[in-house]
């Protein structure tokens, strides 16, 4: 993994680990000074052994969860890297024709080979330039009868291969290279997926099936599937034969691929990669295979100022729509050109970008200027003679997309539990400091500075800090392990993608610096607010957990900030009086020469200023017109203040929640200034403040859209909104605790004999309501998010549910090789043998599919691209599919509409992507998709019939074959599901008779549907349909198959996500067993008291278990209830995207959550309860 | 003839052992108290009363020798019964008060009387009655930790006297008060021992404490030196 939240991981790990020497040289430096501290600090950690286990394990969660989310993403990421690098071999870059496949055109000639080597001669940068071969093909091994409908065939000119031999043996012939030279016509070499499926040998004869009929090849060899030899990411048997023999077979000359492979540092064995000089060659390559006729032509037509301004308006327009993102925009690289006087290289290289070429045609044809249409049309389709593809990049870029999206997932989902273990870090010290309060009362008393005091704690802090962080990330290395395991378990059987288990040491840094740095920032923190302790109240031992300071007066906070204006300055004259009275003054000239860095002078000016207000603010008035401030700030530019709008939904929720706090504290001082009693002003304040906070964080996303404009938010809004929203309920719970206290006592006060336990357990939490609060936030939390996450993995589809809706009631689907087409499929299955009949199928019915360029008549917009699916009257009368919109003159049913596109061919329908919008989610379409615009995708119901003019793709053929439709009906969102990228198509479906039309040379069915009469024998029969057609290299999938296979690979996924979740439960339960620990010892006292006056041992047991249940159960309540509202709102933004989802909360899951929360909670507890209940009261009593 | 003894002990031994050094706190101490005694239990300090008064209330387990109560054997009784028998007929003042801290005065001395099932209006008025009694009325909404030393020691005086225990085991209930108080306090005791027959036990360094009570037993070094009946010295 190269990047994390778009930051470098190498940035990353330099800066943790700077940061964390930093921390540590600084406490190494202070802790010179003064050693006496150290030493007070460190001897609690031997002496206190099961203490220092037990604050550890508190600390090491957050790091735990880090380096979980890292090590997973490294073996994600090292599984699909090794996957395409395999697959790649030695190639680098892949030359291929510009045009497309579909009718052989796409072979390139000798001459083209020659032009390539000699672009590349005496390039020290190149150590291979490879023609070859290459195709999917059924093969067969006639003697075992095992078939591969698909498989990919490869035939590298043998003379070129110099610099792809990464050919070896398989692992028991000792890995060796295989010698390719001796290899001739009816030989061949395969790879050992190919030999598993087949069941082949050394010796054994291949057969291939090719548009020349069956031709059978010896198997010289059997090699591991890398290189040359690593077939495809989705299909990995492969075979390879001389180039001339599948030459011959598919009756083609030359090759359909150049590869060039470039020299490098090996990554893996036999296989080298370098990503920079890759992008050096792909330029210099592009830019041979350039037409400079054409280039010439388009940079003169662009010249014309109406175009170059209609150009320069097109990129404003795309700068303001992306605004943020700094990617290089090749269009203005296009308009930069412009100014020069011949077609620059950055001009050449910015004109063959997909995207830009269609602004230009869009530019071109929106100028009404059909000469200029025509001439740049031309142009453009001949600027590129060579498709030069980086592939090893682009399938590494893929790979390092894949894997760092994964992990970005799963940091936002796992930052939860990060915060639940940053909190559970401050709980830990907050329970320390407890524990210590007397002693530390008495030093104070004796003299100790707060200085020290905080000294101390961040001495201890940072020892636990960096037990915690080591015992963490060994503890995430094991934990990922675990989850990896489960992930290579489901993907065992399938052939794409083998995981393994990798971390790099990148990722082992940066999870330990990360884990450190932010446990002992919390532990700074922590020992800053702990230290500041009442001396009076530490020693009587009130128990106020955290005592606030007293504000100094408005003039020595003015003094302040004076004094840090001119910070160093007189810092140094201070230095210099202390100096004169004798004091030692080493530390404070040290810092006088780091204040003038500047930035911790203006930080601690800052603080001071913030402090000088914070009282003001701390009243509450002044919060108002700030948050307000930042509210409006954040809104977008449309609805806000011109030039003061961010356009930020996280600057908006933070002001209105600043806004929504002072209006809490207001009404407090009103009620005060009313003469209310103080726990009740508190009370109502404060749960006002709590009710405003989850009204407004439990809204909807868009509720707001109306006000506030649609707002820029990322993850950071789906924690921000999250963390809030629990923060404000257990704050309001915690205000009014004693209702819950009224409740519990109602329920529970019925057995008598459990009134004294319950008093008790009601007594010590609500006695430490700051511990209590912040245990029940984190529980709370933990079972938020895996609540959320239970249910948007359940969030069901109603393909599932209802199949029909995306297959048309087809069962199986099989698609065969264009180059193989079918006559009579009914004549294949009666002579395929006894096993299949035609009485089998109740229908067969076929399509042919076929690119096209496609305008919509009456939006004069330019002409996008499209599939049409030409099919066959079965296909069009007997499907099932559905509409969203529809011509009513065509028909009052769905069937009736199918009739009439199936009787006249002037009609079509379209799939549901064609009407909808492009919004922002899922990937980008890119500018080249037909749309139409006119219909809505919301107003489901009747429309009226659009046309539109259909045309072959540009180079097929000429652009006068004009053919028109009009469109009656558009198929819901579920229609060919599984043929398409779930749901993004853009087909169009009309009578086979637009093949003739459109296209001078014949255009094969290749998809063919079956209904069968027996569904539940839909496996069996796909099996046997792809053997009887395997001569077409049939591959063929029932439509329960594609749907237990989507299944399991998102189970698969959901486990290894549920996996990790799990790690922030296991942070929510320790939390209660270490209160529950440090509960013990601080009330050893109290617990002999207890029995001295009559508490059974079990019943002292009971009211441990019954502190933690409560906590437990209450905030598995919480987290539900709240999971479910957000799990709500994601889900109706998901329904806004892709309708078809359903909402469910799955009981059983969550019960089983709930219950493994609750139950390992209580188990945690139980140790410590035990503990409790075995004090003996006359031990206990005397313990001070 | 008196009656059967409600406490009565019999060569109790008591070590305490702590790294390696045994400090042997009781030595074969044998004491009876009478039901509806007041016994003032007095000595130097460190010379074991504490250690007596936590073996004969079932508190802490002995070495060798019996304690029975009432006439049961303490150590054939479990330790559920015990608690229970605690909660029922015993109070205790301690010498470090031990109140719960995160209980209010009032919730401190209404915790015996819902321990034993009282309703909680009647655990309320008998709570308010005792502290009445200690002269903390005033107090009752207060926690512990805003109170003196003395009117902790009262609180804890009036939880003691909770439940109307039969035996009330005080170690130094007026450690803490001065003379006024102090006398105040013992009138009580004295007149509660005196009126409702309650058995108390009780240490105290203070002769004036000491002379209030029926009789005083003498402890030193772990040894029942005089225990204020003359007959039963030859136990020792
Ligand atoms: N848990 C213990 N471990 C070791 N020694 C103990 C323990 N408890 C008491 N002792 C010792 O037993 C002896 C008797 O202690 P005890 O508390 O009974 O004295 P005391 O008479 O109550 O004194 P004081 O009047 O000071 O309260 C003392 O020497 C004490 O050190
Ligand atoms: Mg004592």
């Amino acid at each position: 993994m190269e990047k994390l939240f778009g930051v470098e991981m190498n940035v990353l790990a330099i800066w943790l680990s700077s940061l964390m020497l930093v921390i540590f040289l600084v406490s190494i430096f202070l802790a010179s000074r003064n050693r006496i501290l150290v030493k007070l600090a460190l001897r609690n950690i031997p002496r206190r052994k099961a203490q220092t286990a037990l604050i550890i394990v508190g600390l090491m969660l957050s790091t735990t969860i880090i380096m979980a989310a890292l090590a997973i993403g490294d073996s994600i990421n090292g599984g699909i890297r090794l996957g395409a690098l395999y697959s790649l071999g030695g190639t680098d870059i892949r030359l291929s024709s510009s045009v497309s496949s579909r009718f052989g055109d796409n072979y390139l000639g000798d001459s083209v080979v020659d032009r390539v080597r000699s672009e590349l001669d005496g390039d020290q940068r190149i150590d291979g330039i490879m023609p070859l071969v290459r195709e999917q093909m059924p093969v067969v091994n006639e003697q075992s009868k095992k078939t591969l409908s698909s498989a990919v065939v490869v035939g590298p000119k043998l003379e070129s291969i110099a610099g792809f031999d990464g050919l070896i043996g398989t692992e028991e012939e000792g890995r060796t290279k295989v010698d390719l030279a001796v290899m001739r016509d009816g030989e061949t070499i395969i790879n050992q997926p190919m030999a598993d499926d087949l069941d082949l040998e050394i010796g054994d004869l291949l057969t291939l099936i090719s548009p020349v009929g069956r031709s059978d090849h010896k198997v010289l060899d059997i090699v591991d599937a890398v290189g040359i030899l690593g077939g495809t990411e989705s299909t990995r048997a492969s075979a390879m034969f001389p180039d001339e023999s599948l030459q011959r077979l598919f009756g083609r000359d030359g090759y359909n691929m150049i590869e060039v492979s470039i020299t490098g540092k090996e990554i893996v064995e036999f296989v080298t990669h370098d990503e920079k000089t890759s992008e050096d060659v792909t330029r210099k390559l592009k830019l041979a295979f350039v037409n400079s006729d054409a280039s010439e032509s388009l940079f003169e037509n662009l010249k014309t100022p109406s175009i170059k301004d209609a150009l320069e308006k097109k990129l404003v327009e795309q700068e303001s729509a992306a605004r943020g993102s700094d990617t290089d925009d090749p269009l203005s690289d296009l308009i930069k050109g412009l100014d020069q006087d011949s077609p620059s290289d950055e001009f050449k290289i910015a004109a063959m970008d997909g995207g830009t070429q269609a602004t230009i045609f869009e530019v071109a044809e929106a100028s009404g200027d059909a000469d200029l249409t025509k001439s740049v049309f031309e142009s453009l389709g001949a600027l590129v003679e060579i498709k030069v593809d980086p592939i090893k990049n682009r399938s590494l870029q893929f790979a390092e997309m894949i894997s760092s999206g994964i992990v970005v997932f799963f940091t936002i989902f796992g930052s939860f539990s990060i915060i639940v273990g940053l909190l559970l870090i401050f709980l830990v010290f907050v329970m320390l400091a407890a524990s210590r309060t007397t002693e530390m009362g008495i030093a104070r008393a004796i003299g100790t500075k707060r200085r020290h005091l905080v000294q101390m704690f961040t001495y201890e802090g940072l020892v636990y800090s960096l037990g915690a962080s080591i015992v963490g990330t060994g503890l995430g290395i094991l934990a990922s392990m675990l989850l990896i395991q489960i992930m290579i378990r489901a993907f065992a059987e399938s052939d794409d993608v083998t995981f393994f288990y990798s971390v790099t040491l990148r990722s082992i840094i940066v999870a330990f610096a990360a884990g450190f740095v932010l446990t002992a920032l919390t532990v700074t923190i922590s020992a800053y607010r702990v230290s500041k302790l009442n001396i009076v109240v530490a020693i009587r031992g009130l128990s106020e957990e955290l005592v606030s300071d007293e504000v100094p007066s408005t003039l020595q906070r003015a003094k302040m900030v004076l004094k840090w204006i001119f910070g160093p300055f007189t810092f140094a004259l201070d230095t210099w009086v202390m100096w004169r009275r004798g004091y030692g003054v080493a530390l404070r000239v040290v810092t006088f020469f780091v204040l003038l860095l500047i930035v911790p002078w203006i930080s601690i000016l800052i603080i001071k200023v913030f402090k000088f207000f914070q009282p003001w603010l701390a009243s509450g008035w002044p919060l108002l017109p700030v948050g307000l401030i930042l509210a409006i700030s954040g809104l977008d530019p449309e609805k806000g203040v011109e030039n003061f709008a961010y356009d930020s939904a996280a600057l908006l929720a933070l002001g209105v929640t600043l806004s929504i706090v002072s209006t809490g504290l207001i009404v407090r001082r009103i009620l005060a200034y009313r003469g209310f009693r103080e726990e009740f002003q508190k009370r109502v304040s404060m749960s006002l403040i709590g009710l405003i906070m989850f009204v407004f964080y439990s809204l909807p996303f868009d509720a707001l859209e109306n006000l506030t404009g649609e707002l820029n938010g990322g993850p950071e809004m789906f924690i921000l909104s999250g963390v809030s929203l629990v923060a404000a309920s257990v704050w309001v719970v915690m205000h009014n605790a004693d209702v819950l206290v009224w409740i519990v006592n109602k329920i529970i006060g019925r057995w008598g004999s459990l009134r004294p336990v319950v008093k008790m357990a009601i007594a010590y939490p609500m006695s430490a309501r700051l511990r209590t609060g912040l245990t029940l936030a984190m529980f709370s939390l933990v079972i938020f998010t895996m609540m959320i996450f239970a249910i948007l993995i359940n969030l069901g589809n109603v393909i599932s549910d209802d199949p029909d809706k995306a297959s048309g009631g087809f069962d199986i689907r099989g698609v065969i090789k264009p180059e193989l087409p079918i006559d009579d499929p009914y004549a294949i299955i009666e002579q395929s043998g006894n096993d299949l009949s035609v009485s089998d199928f109740e229908v067969i019915t076929s399509q042919a599919r076929l690119r096209v360029e496609v305008r919509q008549a009456e939006a004069d917009s330019s002409f996008k691209g499209a599939r049409v699916r030409a099919s066959d009257e079965d296909w069009l009368r007997k499907n099932q599919f559905e509409f969203t919109h529809w011509d009513p003159a065509y028909g009052q049913t769905f069937e009736e509409i199918w009739q009439s596109v199936a009787n006249d061919p002037s009609l079509a329908v379209v799939s549901a992507g064609i009407i909808r919008e492009e919004d922002g989610w899922g990937p980008p379409r890119g500018d080249n998709v037909f749309q139409i615009t006119g219909i809505e995708p919301d107003k489901k119901g009747e429309i009226s019939g659009v046309d539109i003019t259909l045309r072959p793709p540009v180079g097929q053929a000429t652009s006068d074959r004009l053919v028109t439709r009009k469109v009656v009906g558009v198929l819901d969102e579920f229609a060919d599901y599984f043929e398409n990228n779930q749901g993004s198509s853009n087909d169009i479906y009309m009578h086979y008779s637009v093949l003739e039309e459109i296209s001078e040379k014949t255009i094969p069915f290749t998809d063919y549907k079956f209904r069968i009469t027996d569904p539940s024998r839909a496996d069996e029969l796909t099996r046997l349909l792809e053997t009887a057609f395997i001569d077409h290299g049939m591959t063929a999938k029932s439509t329960s198959e594609s749907i237990e296979q989507e299944q399991a690979q998102t189970n698969a996924f959901n486990q290894l996500f549920q996996g990790f979740m799990g790690l922030g439960l296991l942070v929510g339960v320790a939390a209660l067993g270490v209160i529950a620990f440090r509960a013990v010892v601080e009330r050893r006292q109290s617990i002999g008291m207890m029995r001295a006056i009559g508490y059974r041992a079990r019943m002292v047991q009971m009211q441990f278990l019954m502190e933690s249940g409560v906590v437990a159960i209450l905030g598995s309540l919480i987290g539900i209830g709240l999971g479910t509202l957000i799990a709500w709102n994601i889900f109706k933004n998901i329904s806004q995207e892709s309708a078809g989802v359903t909402f469910s909360i799955p009981i059983l899951n969550v019960a089983a959550i709930v219950l493994v929360a609750v139950v390992f909670s209580l188990l945690n507890t139980m140790l410590p309860a035990r503990q409790a209940s075995g004090i003996k009261p006359s031990e206990a009593l005397r313990y001070e | 003839m008196r009656s059967e003894p409600i406490i009565h002990a019999h060569e109790v031994v008591k070590t305490y052992r702590s790294r390696d050094v045994a400090v042997q706190a009781l030595r074969d101490v044998s004491f009876a108290v009478q039901s509806g005694e007041m016994v003032a239990v007095m000595g130097p300090s460190g010379c074991g009363k504490t250690t007596l008064l936590n073996c004969l209330s079932g508190l802490d387990s002995i070495d060798s020798g019996d304690v029975s109560i009432a006439g049961r054997l303490l150590r054939t009784m479990s330790d559920d019964a015990l608690s229970e028998y605690r909660a029922k007929s015993m109070g205790f003042v301690f010498q470090a008060y031990n109140l719960l801290p995160v209980l209010t005065v009032q919730e401190n001395v209404e915790l015996p009387l819902i321990l034993a099932g009282n309703s909680q209006k009647n655990a309320r008025d008998r709570a308010t009655e005792k502290l009445n009694l200690v002269g903390l009325a005033d107090r009752i909404d207060h926690l512990p930790a805003e109170l003196s030393g003395g009117q902790q020691q009262r609180v804890a005086i009036a939880r003691a006297l909770a439940n109307d225990p039969a035996i009330v085991w005080a170690d130094e209930p007026t450690g803490n008060l001065d003379s006024t108080n102090a006398g105040e306090i013992m009138e009580l005791l004295t007149r509660l021992n005196k009126e409702q027959e309650q058995t108390f036990v009780l240490v105290t360094h203070s002769d004036e404490v000491g002379g209030m009570a029926d009789r005083i037993v003498r402890m030193s070094d772990g040894v029942i030196v005089d225990d204020g009946n003359g007959d039963m010295v030859e136990s020792s």
